[in-house]
């Protein structure tokens, strides 16, 4: 079965809407991809894409609450099924908000778990076995050469170490929620 | 691509465009020195043959603002399709582009007279004109690494600051625009490296030049033309090399049609992803990243990491595992080529501008109607193979293509944009629809009278290339020292494994 495969492209409004949802009440959270990616839809509607309201890059990320996961406007939750015309629920294909966020190979009608560690149980998400073990493989490749030619962080890590103007310290905190809770292995 | 964020005219503010194209096209009354209308020698063909929209550029913006939206809306479902190129073809049609023409005439961009492309397709927009002392780019090497064995060369334009070391600065866009004219500088160093023994300086210098020129003619020909042409005009040029409808065109200096410019030649818009992996040890990266050189105070990082900005053309060109596909030719825009740079949304822009731009330089340009240019085609083509059922020879088809996909858009729309489309909307239709037969591209390829215009620009221009290199003194001689890949189809893919091999 092909394996699941998680891209986000622009770690920064992603990880703050998952800095909303990690405030909200485990009740109130998103129980599917569906819902999710609606709810981001509408975060982007709402926070980063309507020029008249612009988020405050030092301030902690605005709320999720209902009416913001409704707004609508240019960002658009959406499920592409691999066959074209596809209707069904159990279609499989890929989620998305493009082009900030698209989780492939997954069913329309997918369920989400969002956890965090409880006193009773923690939670740890596992590499998927084909992506693992083409990481191990290129990273022994890369050993073995000598270690100088390394694989290339996402950019926000060179964004916020060379003091650049477009990334504050809390919306390089958002990139780096974003990138440890969505990131597969590498 | 032009770069809003970047732009210093007071008149070109960082948001939707219409005003000023307006301001732009009532000044843009006449067509410059180097553009033409198509099959016309005369300065200004007949005004009746000109597209005519709402009758006022004013209104003719205003009607096409929702058109430039509907064309960018649920554009990026296209990303999910397969397209039927790889992704690299999108960057080699935009080199072709450069290459053609030093800039679009229209209210978009500015005439600059200095700058005309007289020789055809000769890599002047990498190296400058074949008659120009100009100093040969110099190359950045990406390092060779043990932990990737076999790799293909990578290579990449040098910069000074924001100024790339091109005779043409838009050939700097972006990484992949850059490090692919790079591997032709590098083809170019091999062949007059290999030439300097037995010819003096400026003599190697030259066959160097035409000796490249011969290689990315070929993939021109046999590579792009032949994924990107409808598969009657592709027979045709296979056939008899495209000598069909404006002959006069195969003459050194002579204009290029504004309809190529402005529309037939836009198409490759429509194929650019919205994120692209530049190499498998990289992560998967937003278009509006990957905009210009290395960011400032990163080049040491690259320095040291060979990994880092480093096209692997593996997943842009060939058939490999990893291979990144374009996105389908067709009426679809996607959005952040305007729009997401650095995740954030540009103050008072609109994710349509490009595509109004688009809409603009074509409906603004004094370019001829699409049903113009189907009657001055179809005594030429109408009768041949493959051609007798386009749909481009009546005007009720065309209409019907045109109204298919107009009902798809909110609200009603105006009846000209059916009975006369501007050329470049017309064409990107044409090219989604589908019906092979009827001239339509399916959105694998451009269809009918896109194809035509293509193949009526580029195939004199490779031949005038072809004709100016066939008369060079000791060609034949040069060819024997430095022979192109030998035994294999010339494809971009195949100069790129032959560039490795000689690393």
């Amino acid at each position: 079965m092909t394996e699941v495969i998680m891209t986000v492209a622009h770690q920064r409004p992603v990880g703050a809407f998952l800095t909303a949802v990690a405030h909200l009440p485990e009740a109130d959270r998103p129980k599917t991809v569906e819902g999710l990616m609606t709810a981001f839809a509408g975060y982007l509607n709402a926070y980063f894409l309507d020029p008249n309201k612009r988020i405050d890059p030092k301030m902690p990320a605005p709320m999720l609450t209902p009416k913001v996961a409704a707004t609508k406007g240019e960002a658009a939750a959406a499920f592409v099924p691999a066959t074209q015309g596809d209707t069904s629920a159990a279609a499989i294909g890929t989620w998305m908000v493009h082009p900030y966020i698209e989780v492939g190979n997954i069913r329309r009608d997918a369920a989400i778990d969002l956890v965090q560690h409880k006193p009773e149980r923690v939670a740890i998400r596992l590499p998927t076995a084909g992506l693992l073990e083409q990481a191990e493989k290129d990273a022994r490749l890369l050993s073995i050469a000598g270690d100088t030619d390394k694989f290339v962080g996402p950019n926000y890590y060179y964004d916020y170490f060379r003091n650049s103007p477009g990334m504050s310290t809390m919306e390089y905190l958002w990139s780096r929620i974003a990138d440890y809770t969505t990131s597969s292995c590498r | 691509m032009a770069r809003d964020d970047q732009s210093t005219d007071p008149l070109e503010p960082r948001g939707h465009a219409r005003a000023v194209l307006e301001a732009r096209a009532i000044r843009a009354a006449t067509l410059p020195p180097d553009r033409r209308n198509y099959l016309c020698d005369a300065a200004q063909p007949d005004p009746s043959r000109l597209y005519a929209g709402a009758g006022s550029v004013a209104e003719t913006l205003r009607h096409l603002e929702p058109v430039a939206e509907h064309l960018v809306d649920d554009a990026w479902k296209v990303d999910a399709l397969p397209g039927s190129m790889p992704a690299g073809y999108t960057f080699l049609a935009q080199l072709v582009a450069h290459d053609v023409a030093a800039h679009t005439f229209g209210p978009d961009e500015t005439y600059r007279p200095d700058d005309a492309r007289g020789h055809g397709l000769t890599l002047d927009s990498i190296f400058g004109p074949l008659s120009s002392a100009r100093a040969m780019p110099k190359l950045y090497r990406f390092r060779l690494s043990a932990s990737d064995p076999g790799r293909p060369v990578a290579v990449d334009l040098t910069w000074t600051g924001n100024t790339v070391d091109a005779h043409d600065a838009r050939n700097g866009d972006t990484p992949f625009l850059s490090q692919l004219s790079a591997l032709f500088v590098r083809y170019f160093d091999l062949a007059a490296s290999a030439l300097s023994e037995e010819f003096p300086e400026q003599r190697a210098r030259l066959l160097a030049r035409c000796l490249t020129a011969e290689v990315y003619l070929d993939i021109i020909e046999h590579d792009l033309l032949a994924r990107l042409l409808h598969p009657a005009v592709l027979a045709m040029v296979r056939a008899n090399g495209w000598r069909l409808v404006d002959l006069a065109a195969e003459r050194e200096g002579f204009a290029i049609p504004v309809e190529f410019t402005n529309a037939a030649f836009r198409f490759g818009h429509a194929m650019v992803r919205s994120t692209y992996w530049l190499n498998d040890r990289s992560p998967v990266m937003p278009l509006g990243d990957l905009i210009g050189p290395v960011p400032p105070g990163l080049e040491g990082i690259r320095a040291g990491n060979s990994n880092f900005w480093r096209v692997d053309w593996r997943l842009f060109f060939g058939d490999g595992p990893q291979l990144q596909m374009a996105r389908r030719i067709g009426p679809d825009l996607p959005p952040d080529l305007e729009r997401v740079g650095k995740n954030r949304a540009i103050p008072g822009g609109r994710k349509s501008d490009l595509a109004l731009r688009d809409l603009a330089s074509s409906a603004t340009g004094r370019l001829q109607s699409v049903a113009a240019l189907a009657e001055l085609l179809a005594p030429h083509l109408a009768n041949r193979a493959g051609c007798a059922g386009w749909v481009l020879w009546s005007q009720a088809g065309r209409r019907a293509v045109m109204a298919d996909w107009l009902s798809a858009q909110p609200g009603q729309a105006p009846d000209h944009l059916k009975l006369d489309p501007p050329l470049s909307l017309y064409l990107m239709v044409e090219s989604g629809a589908n019906g092979v037969d009827q001239g339509l591209g399916g959105g694998r390829t451009l269809g009918a009278l896109g194809s035509t215009l293509v193949a009526e620009v580029l195939m004199p221009r490779l031949r005038m290339a072809r004709n100016f290199i066939a008369a060079q003194p000791e060609l034949n001689r040069a060819r024997s020292i430095f022979p192109p890949p030998a035994g294999r189809a010339p494809e971009m893919w195949t100069l790129i494994e032959f560039l490795t091999g000689l690393e």
